[in-house]
């Protein structure tokens, strides 16, 4: 579903990924693990065709990204690390405004009820976006994968900064989504939550693909030490 | 203290691109617009003493011929350029520059450079005065609009306030540093005119003393715009809000305010046009006593007085030409109807004049640019000081003409031709201008609506900067 | 996706008070400048109105006192009788009027320089003729609040704080990763946020339009085409200050910076451009000099005056039409014939000198008028003025057709006159009369439409191509 076949980029001689590469099927969750400036983001941003690979493929569903870039994002959804709407627009209209700019016009009751099976309480569908808290928006942003039937998932240290509860909600979420068949590709810090939700896992040095392994091949204590032995 | 943050500030201006862009544009402009001026007034100004010359020589080298027909043909009055003119240009455009002087009539000066120029012009010239009033305060409001917004946006004010820097100091010190970067334009600027200046053929009427006290205003006018821009940083939550606000403020004070004045001046006194004037003049001679119609009453009137008074029966025993007497006396007829028309005409003015202070309050535009042309004496009072001096030359030049025509010739000779030597005896038209102590104490009102902007803003910088919010 | 874009932009900007107080301030700011436009049309009117009246009043004083000296009721002094042909020549000259064009409060132009009332006489000289209104110059200086100063000056400002932030406000905000993530091209996304500013804008231009005529009570169906004029000017002037604002956004520079950068391009088209263009070309081709043209308009007159006393045989050589027919009688115009004789050999000798010098002014007009298609706001001024009937153009056609009439006028009493003849009641209704014919003065404001058109086009082109070259990483980070 999504793949990247020696995946590179370099910005002005610096390089930020050197032949990355790796494949998400249908219904797996890859994990990006890595310290900040290792290359997850840029990976990201690869997929999402904001950045022209230097060298390599970015590949959805078969599709390379920069050549696609409009057929692939029909395909995918993507929630940045702090998801930001239209203050002035409702969540719904957001959602609404989002799904439809995506060209998967859809009713007033499959939206809400996306945002319901996304989590956010009914009351909150019609208050502007100005009065939601970050988690409440992250949900916003999985409702809107809801609605388009993303195919692809791309995430971008989602739950950075969510409270636990918060934190634990999303990753339930991330199962619903996983049982569906969505690819999901996510960059985290969280060893904890990408053990738990991930079923796949890779490890990211100075834009190298250190390390790639499956989460049923490893406990949770080993991963941390795997993790630490790669960073130092 | 204070100069640790001006310094400070100061230094973070130079080091920003967009401020040294800007500055240069504007020394640039100044530049430009200096170099331009002085080569349009050294052309007009030669047209001057060209044509003032020719006047003369056409004036005077007349052929021997009745006094009352040289009076009809009449000479010319030229109004002189001074030199500070090149900075401000004031009305000249929309003033006419020569006055026609011939009997019968006192002509409004002709000519104004705006009717012979195409509607582009109504656009402004590239002109220093330009510069100086309408994109220098944009300058300051570019430059100085994030003083505090800025600090706040990146939360280096919590910083300084942590410090225990005084909201005092701190105004003092971004003031000062704002203000300098203004002095970095302006003072380049100043020197640059006072060597174009003084480069201009005829120094005679340049006066440095004048130019300082010019510069002066204008720093004053500065000095408004930097406090109001601190004042609207200080103030705003968010930098765009000050930009925004800035700009309103700006186009309210340098293009909105002048021209509702204008409305409000035309519909609370307005001045009567070219031939509302002409016929009320007409109306208030045929009244009176006509110079070329002897049967008229009132020439009869004059006729039984002046008879009774040389103590004789008819016009033809009295010791001078009647005609030429009567015609002077028609001369000073008409002059009193078109003085007291003018006076009616200047009342107008003054009263559309203190429309204009009274919009001085709500823009400090508008003191600036009165004291600016004054100084300059390229205002409309400088206009109307021209055209009376004009007028008392007319009236001398009709009376020498007249009571010539009176004194040499007998009743009934209107064949009467007066040696070409008289042309000469009637002294060349010279213009001595307003005094600079006489412009300041009749615009005192003006530097007195200045100072107040710059008092009341400096107070309001002070509160605002008090009760400013740190987050 | 058009639609559905549209709708929620349209959702956001009916939520922001910033947007409808502004569009509330310029559409009061419209009404205010037509209302001023208005009065000064009405001023102009009102004059015209005056002058005619009085002229008519006259008019029927003349006819009255013709009849009663004709029937010997009333005995006058020769030079005040109105059966004299040159009497009523002098005394009771026609109003030459400019009527206003009916959308002169449009623009004050160069209405505010010139009289609109012109009583050319018998005696007097055609080219003497002033043209000069009376008016205090700082009122000329700091110009008019009128619906042009609107247009050129205000509603760039207002399309420029609609747009400004365009793009780095969602970049800001940080919902532009988002949408990036969806399948929109960026520009057409873009392009269509700004075309539902665009058709705000133009919406509420034209209402304040239609609504300042329907105030001014002008008939709109009459002046149709050219308020579809004006209607077209301004949607391209909007849609090029709104392409501006597009290709400045493009940089991906905060909305600060934005707003400076466009801020500087508004001072650079519509207040330094046209100031440097009229100093300039003061400057490369300066307006003939009109005091040289008095001074040799002096000289010429004193060599002339100095031959013609002696010129009345010699025109009647010119002019054997106008000798009198019966011979046998003494003309009573006699001195007047004479003084008529002597004025042509005068206005002979200062044609040539006039002639060049208004053909060296029409020349330097043209010149700077080429100008203005460097700077849009000048091509709206032209084809505002054009519109308005108060361009330079305009005058300068009044005064020609004036000193035409003054021609006519003195064409109708010289032959009369030559032959003798009386002024009589009836002859009133013959006497030529002034119209001044707008048709006459060629309009420039396709020319105008052309050049708007191809500054929108231009900008347009620049900012597709700006947008197909964009960095995006500029946009992300």
């Amino acid at each position: 579903m999504l793949e990247a076949k020696n995946l590179s980029k370099s910005y002005n001689g610096q390089v930020a990924l050197n032949a990355v590469s790796f494949t998400v099927n249908k219904g797996d969750v890859f994990c990006l693990l890595g310290a900040n400036g290792a290359g997850k983001t840029t990976t990201i941003n690869l997929f999402l065709n904001f950045v022209e690979p230097s060298g390599g493929e970015a590949l959805i569903n078969g599709l390379s990204v920069s050549k696609h870039s409009l057929a692939t994002k029909k395909l995918l959804s993507y929630i940045p690390e702090s998801l930001m709407l239209y203050p002035n627009l409702t969540g719904l209209e957001n959602l609404a405004y989002f799904a439809g700019l995506s060209g998967s016009k859809q009713n007033k009751e499959v939206l809400q009820s996306a945002l319901s099976d996304a989590g956010l309480q009914v009351d909150a569908h019609a208050k502007r976006v100005s009065t939601y808290s970050k988690g409440m928006r992250q949900k916003v942003g999985v409702a809107l994968a809801l609605a388009k039937n993303a195919e692809v998932l791309l995430l971008d240290e989602p739950t950075s900064g969510l409270d636990p509860k918060a934190s634990n909600e999303f990753s339930e979420l991330l199962n619903k989504l996983k049982s569906r068949g969505v690819a999901t590709l996510m960059a985290t810090h969280d060893l904890f939550r990408a053990k738990e939700t991930g079923t796949h896992i890779g490890i990211m040095k100075q834009g190298t693909l250190v390390e790639q392994l499956t989460t049923d091949q490893i406990n949770h204590t080993d991963l941390e030490k795997l993790y630490l032995q790669h960073m130092n | 203290m204070i100069r640790t943050i001006a310094f400070k500030e100061l230094k973070e201006l130079l080091r920003e691109g967009r401020f040294r862009v800007m500055a240069f544009v504007m020394v640039a402009l100044l530049v430009v617009a200096a170099v331009i001026s002085k080569n349009y007034y050294q052309w007009v100004n030669n047209q001057h003493v060209t044509a003032k010359e020719n006047a003369r020589n056409v004036w005077v080298s007349q052929d021997n011929k009745n006094p009352h027909s040289a009076a009809h043909y009449g000479t010319y009055a030229f109004k002189p350029k001074y030199s500070l003119s090149l900075i401000d240009q004031g009305v000249d455009k929309y003033a006419g520059i020569s006055i026609y002087l011939e009997a019968h009539r006192r002509n409004d000066a002709q000519y104004m450079a705006a009717q012979d120029q195409t509607a582009i012009s109504r656009f402004g010239d590239l002109t220093p005065d330009f510069i100086l009033l309408f994109i220098i305060p944009l300058f300051i409001i570019l430059t100085g609009f994030n003083s505090f917004t800025s600090e706040r946006e990146n939360g280096t004010l919590r910083l300084l306030k942590s410090q225990g820097v005084s909201s005092r100091i701190l105004t003092g010190g971004k003031w000062l540093g704002l203000f300098i970067a203004v002095l970095l334009v302006i003072i380049p600027g100043f020197i640059l005119s006072v060597l174009l200046l003084g480069n201009v053929q005829d120094f005679g009427e340049f006066s440095i003393g004048a130019l300082a006290i010019l510069f002066l205003f204008y720093l004053l006018y500065y000095a408004v715009f930097t406090n109001i821009t601190l004042v609207v940083s200080a103030w705003a939550k968010k930098s765009n809000i000050a930009l925004v606000s800035l700009l309103a403020i700006w186009m309210v004070a340098c293009l909105g305010m002048p021209k509702v004045a204008n409305r409000i001046a035309e519909s609370m006194s307005p001045y009567p046009t070219q031939s509302q004037f002409v016929a009320a003049v007409q109306e208030d001679e045929r009244k009176g006593l006509d110079g070329h119609n002897p049967f008229s009453a009132e020439a009869k009137q004059l006729e039984q007085e002046t008879l009774k008074k040389y103590n004789v029966d008819s016009v033809q025993q009295l010791p001078f030409n009647w005609d030429g007497y009567l015609m002077q006396k028609g001369e000073e007829h008409t002059a009193e109807i078109y003085f007291k028309h003018h006076e009616q005409l200047k009342t107008t003015y003054e009263n559309q004049t203190s429309v204009y202070r009274v919009a001085s309050v709500l823009s400090p535009y508008l003191p600036t640019r009165f004291l600016s042309m004054a100084l300059c004496r390229t205002d409309y009072a400088s206009h109307w000081h021209f055209s009376n001096a004009a007028e008392k030359y007319r009236i001398m030049m009709m009376d020498k003409l007249n009571m010539h025509f009176a004194e040499n010739s007998t009743y009934g000779d209107w064949d009467y031709l007066a040696d070409k030597s008289l042309w000469k005896d009637i002294p060349d038209f010279t213009y001595e201008p307003v005094t600079y102590s006489q412009i300041l104490s009749s615009n005192l009102n003006n530097i007195g609506v200045l100072i107040a902007w710059l008092v009341t803003t400096s107070l309001m910088l002070m509160v605002s900067v008090k009760k400013m919010s740190i987050l | 996706m058009f639609l559905h874009q549209i709708k929620y932009e349209w959702l956001q900007l009916s939520r922001d008070k910033w947007v409808s107080t502004l569009l509330i301030i310029f559409i009061a700011l419209c009404l205010f400048a037509a209302n001023n436009g208005s009065k000064k049309v009405a001023l102009r009117q009102a004059e015209v109105e005056a002058s005619l009246a009085v002229m008519r009043a006259a008019d029927s004083d003349f006819k009255a006192n013709i009849d009663s000296v004709e029937r010997g009721l009333k005995t006058v002094e020769p030079w005040l009788n109105p059966r004299r042909l040159n009497f009523i020549g002098n005394r009771a000259p026609r109003v030459a009027a400019m009527q206003p064009a009916p959308l002169a409060f449009l623009s004050t132009g160069q209405s505010d320089l010139f009289t609109h009332t012109i009583k050319p006489t018998l005696y007097g000289e055609s080219y003497v003729l002033s043209f000069g209104e009376l008016s205090n110059p700082v009122q000329l200086m700091f110009g008019s609040f009128d619906l042009a100063f609107v247009l050129i000056y205000l509603l760039p400002l207002l399309v420029l704080a609609f747009s400004y932030n365009l793009l780095s406000s969602e970049k800001e905000q940080g919902s532009l990763r988002l949408t990036l993530a969806q399948p929109v091209s960026l520009f057409a996304w873009l392009f269509n946020k700004m075309i539902l500013r665009f058709f705000i804008m133009t919406t509420i231009v034209t209402t304040s339009l239609i609504l300042a005529l329907v105030i001014a009570g002008i008939p709109i169906v009459e002046v149709f085409s050219s308020v579809l004029l004006i209607v077209a000017l301004v949607t391209l002037y909007i849609f090029f200050w709104f392409t501006v604002s597009l290709i400045v956004n493009a940089f991906g520079r905060s909305s600060g910076t934005n707003a400076i950068t466009i801020i500087s391009f508004w001072v650079i088209l519509v207040l330094l451009l046209p100031a440097a263009i009229s100093q300039l070309a003061n400057s490369l081709y300066p307006v003939p000099s009109r005091i040289n043209m008095i001074h040799e308009m002096r000289i010429a007159k004193s060599d002339a005056e100095k031959v013609a006393d002696t010129i009345l045989s010699s025109y009647y050589r010119d002019h054997p039409e106008l000798a009198q027919r019966d011979t046998t009688i003494q003309n009573q115009y006699q001195f007047y014939l004479g003084y008529f004789a002597s004025q042509d050999v005068v206005k002979k000798s200062v044609a040539p000198v006039l002639e060049e010098y208004q053909t060296k002014l029409s020349a330097q007009q043209q010149f700077v008028e080429s100008f203005r298609f460097i700077s849009p706001s000048l091509l709206l001024q032209n084809a505002l003025n054009d519109v308005a009937g108060t361009s330079s153009r305009h005058y300068d056609s009044y005064r020609s057709q004036v000193v035409a009439f003054a021609e006519e006028w003195r064409a109708y009493f010289l032959p009369r006159m030559f032959n003798n003849e009386w002024m009589t009641k009836t002859d009133f209704e013959r006497l030529p009369t002034f119209t001044f014919h707008y048709g006459q003065v060629d309009s420039t404001s396709s020319a105008d439409i052309v050049g708007l058109l191809v500054f929108a086009v231009l900008t347009f082109v620049i900012s597709s191509l700006v947008y197909r070259n964009i960095s995006r990483k500029v946009l992300i980070t």
